[in-house]
């Protein structure tokens, strides 16, 4: 063991998150203990926290303004500080959080709205890989079609939701006025960055679970017939034009 | 008068980036914080590429934790090395400070540039640090010196001592951050240019340059702030001027990371280092 008045950098690191702590041997220039100017890295560090975080969510932030932002921020980050250098990834588990914690409980929708953002996030630092063409998709034979499974470009992600996400996502992004959403309507997104730039795409609630299906490695015949069970008017050619036109497929796996 | 010889960057912000390829201005450099680009694809990598070829680049890492007394992230070093591999910058570049300290266990990024005592266990482990850098990376760093705003009762030497130690012990180069320098003065109660005649010049590769806040500190006194959010500041102007009265005209970085503002502004921080370096060096030119 060290000697009590020597430096050890795990306190110096705990009592950045306790607003009394001054750990022993951190001093002025004098020499005399120096809790003010500790307290400058206990700011810096929640601070810069806090700020990662708003700018992971920035729909949520709008959604319910700065000050209860930064109250749930504060709380989320005190209890899941970053655990990796890649602040530009950080605010994993935001939408879990958002969940369970009580005062965000009166903005029912916000969750998911953290959801979309977290995919959003997670796809403008995806690898670069160029969806599959057109022609390239047309050049399958159409008797393969029904083996084959697929592969999703690595920014591919479907949020379901009881709650207008898409409107509000929207309103939110785009400077409008969320009064204009209609809170009965429930929406699912497709989230997909087809080349450089990152898209939201609101889509029926099946077709989430479709895409979810393909992504867990069903076959086209799979998807067409849980479609079908699920919706007698479900159309497959509307759903996999969806999956070309959004650029979601990176790649089809002909399996016969 | 050549580029080289007033070398002039400035930070790298991606709002900034259309300004840039549109007006292509006469700097030497861009430097980025090396964790903005550890990310797998997308438009940073599109446009830190489309940068690299037009600018030379200067990687700046400001998670490796080097002051860390555990050991270094394994993980984290081969994110470094995979960006310095890609880009090969003209220089990397990391600090005297830590962020971190069980990497081993249990990960706690602090996002901060957290300060060391300075002893001999803290030199052996920086030295060794520095040493493991530049051995997976296969070239020179950069270390630079921080701005603090505590003491430690454990010190036994001064950070002067230290940085000169470290330099010699790894052979790494130097950033002198001369707003550190300011504000480590101020906080330190050093005295700024006593700082600047003992430091060791001659390993310094890089100047940086930034804006500071005002604070004060447990007894009510002038307690500064490393922000990062304005214009520098005139005390720290005529402190460049004297660093470069001493090393002639030196490469040059203005950072500006907080309230970043537009185009323009900064890029006119970057025309004042140059003004001043053209300045100094007419004078040593016409005294010739």
């Amino acid at each position: 063991m060290p000697p009590s008045n020597s430096f050890s950098q795990s306190q110096f690191a705990e009592g950045l998150f306790q607003p009394e702590a001054l750990p022993t041997g951190i001093v002025d220039p004098a020499g005399a203990p120096a809790p003010k100017r500790y307290s400058v890295y206990k700011n810096n560090v929640i601070v810069s926290y806090i700020e990662a975080l708003g700018a992971a969510y920035p729909a949520c932030k709008t959604l319910v303004g700065e000050d209860f932002f930064n109250a749930l921020a504060r709380e989320f980050v005190t209890q899941n500080p970053p655990n990796s250098q890649l602040m530009i990834l950080f605010g994993e588990g935001f939408d879990a959080f958002l969940n369970s914690f009580e005062p965000a409980q009166q903005v029912p929708f916000l969750p998911d709205i953290a959801k979309i953002e977290r995919a959003w996030r997670i796809a403008y630092h995806s690898a670069d890989i160029a969806p599959m063409t057109g022609e390239a998709i047309a050049a399958v034979p159409p008797e393969a079609l029904g083996d084959a499974t697929i592969t999703l470009l690595p920014s591919v992600a479907t949020i379901s939701s009881q709650f207008p996400i898409y409107n509000l996502w929207f309103a939110a992004t785009s400077g409008g006025s969320i009064d204009q959403v209609d809170p009965s309507v429930s929406e699912s997104a497709l989230v997909v960055r087809p080349a450089f730039d990152v898209f939201v795409h609101p889509i029926p609630h099946l077709f989430a679970e479709l895409i979810e299906k393909i992504a867990n490695g069903a076959t086209l015949n799979e998807v067409a017939q849980a479609g079908a069970e699920n919706d007698v008017q479900f159309d497959f050619a509307q759903f996999f034009g969806l999956l070309i036109q959004t650029g979601a497929i990176a790649e089809i796996h002909q399996n016969n | 008068m050549t580029n080289k010889q007033l070398d002039v960057g400035v930070g790298f912000k991606p709002e900034h980036f259309q300004d840039i390829m549109q007006s292509s201005p006469d700097l030497g450099f861009f430097e980025v914080h090396a964790e903005n680009y550890m990310g797998d694809g997308g438009a940073p990598h599109k446009m830190l590429s489309a940068l690299a070829e037009k600018f030379d680049l200067s990687v700046h890492g400001v998670g490796m934790s080097i002051g860390t007394l555990g050991d270094l992230d394994k993980e984290h070093l081969s994110r470094l090395r995979k960006v310095v591999d890609r880009y090969q910058p003209r220089l990397v570049s990391e600090h005297l400070a830590w962020s971190s300290h069980n990497e081993a266990k249990n990960l706690m990024f602090l996002n901060d540039l957290l300060p060391l005592p300075y002893t001999e266990e803290t030199l052996a482990r920086v030295s060794e640090h520095v040493t493991e850098v530049q051995d997976t990376l296969g070239r020179q760093i950069l270390m630079e010196n921080p701005s603090t705003y505590v003491a430690f009762s454990d010190t036994q030497m001064s950070e002067i001592e230290f940085i000169t130690r470290m330099q010699a012990n790894t052979g790494c180069g130097l950033i002198l951050d001369v707003n550190n320098v300011y504000i480590s003065a101020n906080n330190q109660k050093m005295d700024s240019y006593a700082y600047l005649d003992a430091f060791p010049l001659h390993a310094v590769g890089e100047i940086h340059l930034a804006g500071h806040a005002e604070d004060t500190d447990d007894d009510g006194e002038r307690l500064l702030i490393d922000a990062h959010d304005r214009k520098v500041a005139p005390d720290v102007w005529t402190l460049y001027e004297y660093v470069v009265g001493k090393t002639g005209p030196i490469t040059t970085l203005i950072e500006w990371d907080n309230d970043v503002p537009d185009w323009p502004t900064l890029y006119q921080e970057a025309v004042d280092a140059k003004t001043i370096m053209r300045k100094l060096k007419a004078f040593t030119d016409a005294a010739e």
